[in-house]
């Protein structure tokens, strides 16, 4: 038994973009309920239909969401661990398997994003000891007194050690924020559309060796949201489904929490931990890294776009790079055209949500530099504290 | 006199049940890691149970302080406010120790950020940001 192609995304819902703080009026509910709300008259469902909600990393559960929304009955809620966007596909998991198991038969995955002042995820472990958010004390004593304070310093650790052994060099990185910015500039929708050129990426400053400002994601508000139901269900609605051929979620168990630790062992110590997610979820699908058409990888840094491309086959260890810079991510003549919308780098950092609604309308054709008959799209949650998740859609 | 790499602000340790040890033993200048009493498997961070036999019973065992670079990276943007007012650039490290096989963080001294390199050869120091609370930094050291 198993969930493969047995539901499908008939809806996508997002919210206008907001720099971080800056959705004024619209509550983190706001944002949630507006997104629910587009994502049921894309796929032309009433709201009350809604009878599931799964979300990840997001304190909106059903118990609020419902309510707001008129729900007349919740028969299944989720809510995946794990930090920043890691929990994305997991959660659209979680629903394929509710409704195939029979719990609901519309489930509604949300997420949203709304910063307090003076609060910002870069900054998460330099808050003071309590607030939301923060890891335990006990653990933090071992990386604050270095001065190990922002998800950025982590990551850089991570392509540091990658450097070391594969001889990957900054000219890849700027070759990630490049490629992406290309894209961004072809999505009217996206923050960052400036061009980038080489010179403009190393005129970047410096934020953590080797990372430069942009290696690193926007901070942004916003929400979005995307409805599930049962392929057969998805056959009769508006819009041409985005069948969940595979979803993989978790990571090796020494993982753990080790981003913010640094204590992976040596063999996933440079890699974005996907390994096993890769295997499990070709397995489910039954196909391979070569069958994929587009790829919408979590990017909160560049280094991790490229750490997933090799953790997903599309190279060897170390090997993606170079294939990088002769141009594998781009949209129109990439060997394997990656995050087409500009992602988290370069259109807006709404953790995952527009990765997800990206593969989606790469399975539609309606991407704003759409692949070609794009049949299979591989999505991806964040590298990040266990779990973290991944799917395949199918056109 | 206190001396630390960092600012004594970004030091302040909050150990419970499970970690008082690794910093009772920091306290006398002696680097311990958690260490299985059963199987002798060093784990880092600190757990109720061993990964590797699920055994309750542990000890904080000495080991030789001395390690290899195992990765860095130099903060220019710090997000502390204490560290923003020290101003410049500090480099952050993950050590891996010889004897325990553990990755630890922390910062090297002695060294300009350049100078860094991963493989590097480091052996621990000790500093006292302020008085009684000692945390161990590392140096290069000759291969």
């Amino acid at each position: 038994m198993s969930i493969k192609d047995k539901t499908a995304i008939v809806g996508i819902g997002l919210t206008d973009y907001y720099k971080r703080g800056q959705s004024g009026v619209k509550s983190h509910l706001d944002l949630c309920l507006e997104a629910i709300l587009k994502a049921c008259a894309d796929a032309g469902i009433h709201p009350h239909e809604i009878d599931g909600f799964s979300s990840y990393m997001d304190e909106m559960n059903a118990s609020i969401v419902a309510p707001a929304l008129g729900c007349p009955e919740v028969r299944f809620s989720n809510l995946v661990w794990g930090g920043g966007g890691g929990g994305s596909c997991a959660a659209i998991g979680a629903a394929a398997a509710a409704i195939e198991a029979g719990y609901c038969d519309t489930v509604a995955v949300y997420h949203g994003i709304r910063q307090p002042p003076g609060l910002r995820f870069g900054e998460v472990f330099a808050r003071p000891p309590g607030n939301a958010g923060t890891i335990s004390t006990a653990s933090r004593d071992f990386v604050a007194p270095y001065g190990l304070m922002a998800p950025g310093q982590m990551f850089a650790l991570i392509v540091r050690r990658h450097m070391h052994q594969y001889g990957t060099t900054t000219d890849h990185l700027a070759a990630v924020a490049m490629t992406q910015r290309e894209h961004a500039r072809r999505n009217p929708k996206a923050l960052r559309r400036d061009p980038m050129t080489l010179d403009d990426y190393y005129n970047s400053r410096m934020i953590s060796d080797p990372f430069r400002l942009f290696d690193y994601c926007n901070e942004n508000d916003g929400a979005g949201a995307v409805i599930v139901v049962s392929a057969e269900r998805a056959k009769d609605l508006k819009q041409k489904p985005a069948y969940i051929m595979a979803v993989a979620q978790g990571g090796a168990g020494g993982w753990g929490q080790s981003i913010s630790q640094q204590t992976m062992p040596d063999d996933i110590y440079p890699t974005a931990g996907h390994g096993q997610l890769a295997r499990d979820l070709y397995r489910m699908a039954g196909v391979g890294p070569g069958d994929i058409d587009v790829a919408e990888l979590y990017d909160h840094f560049t280094g991790m776009v490229l750490l997933q491309l090799e953790d997903y086959g599309f190279c060897g260890k170390g090997e993606s790079g170079p294939m990088v810079a002769e141009g594998a991510m781009r949209w129109d003549t990439g060997k394997i055209p990656t995050n087409t919308h500009g992602g988290n780098l370069s259109e807006v950092y709404l953790h995952a949500t527009t990765h997800i609604v990206e593969g989606v309308r790469q399975i539609r054709g309606t991407s704003t530099s759409q692949v070609k008959d794009a049949e299979l799209a591989l999505v991806t949650g964040g590298p990040s504290p266990v779990p973290s998740s991944s799917m395949i859609l199918r056109g | 006199m206190s001396q630390s790499y960092l600012p004594a602000e970004i030091v302040n340790l909050n150990p419970d049940d499970l970690t008082e040890g690794y910093w009772e033993s920091c306290a006398r200048r002696v680097l311990s890691i958690q260490q299985c009493v059963q199987c002798k498997t060093f784990r880092h961070l600190p757990k109720p149970t061993c990964p590797n036999c699920q055994s309750f019973d542990y000890e904080y065992a000495p080991v030789s302080g001395k390690g290899t670079v195992y990765s860095y990276t130099i903060a220019h943007h710090p997000v502390h406010p204490a560290l923003r007012e020290r101003g410049g650039t500090y480099n952050m490290v993950v050590v891996k120790l010889d004897d325990a096989q553990v990755k630890l963080v922390s910062n090297l001294v002695g060294v300009a950020d350049e100078d860094i390199r991963i493989d590097m050869p480091v052996e621990v120091v000790w500093e006292e940001p302020r008085p009684g609370v000692v945390i161990p930094r590392f140096r290069p050291r000759a291969g």
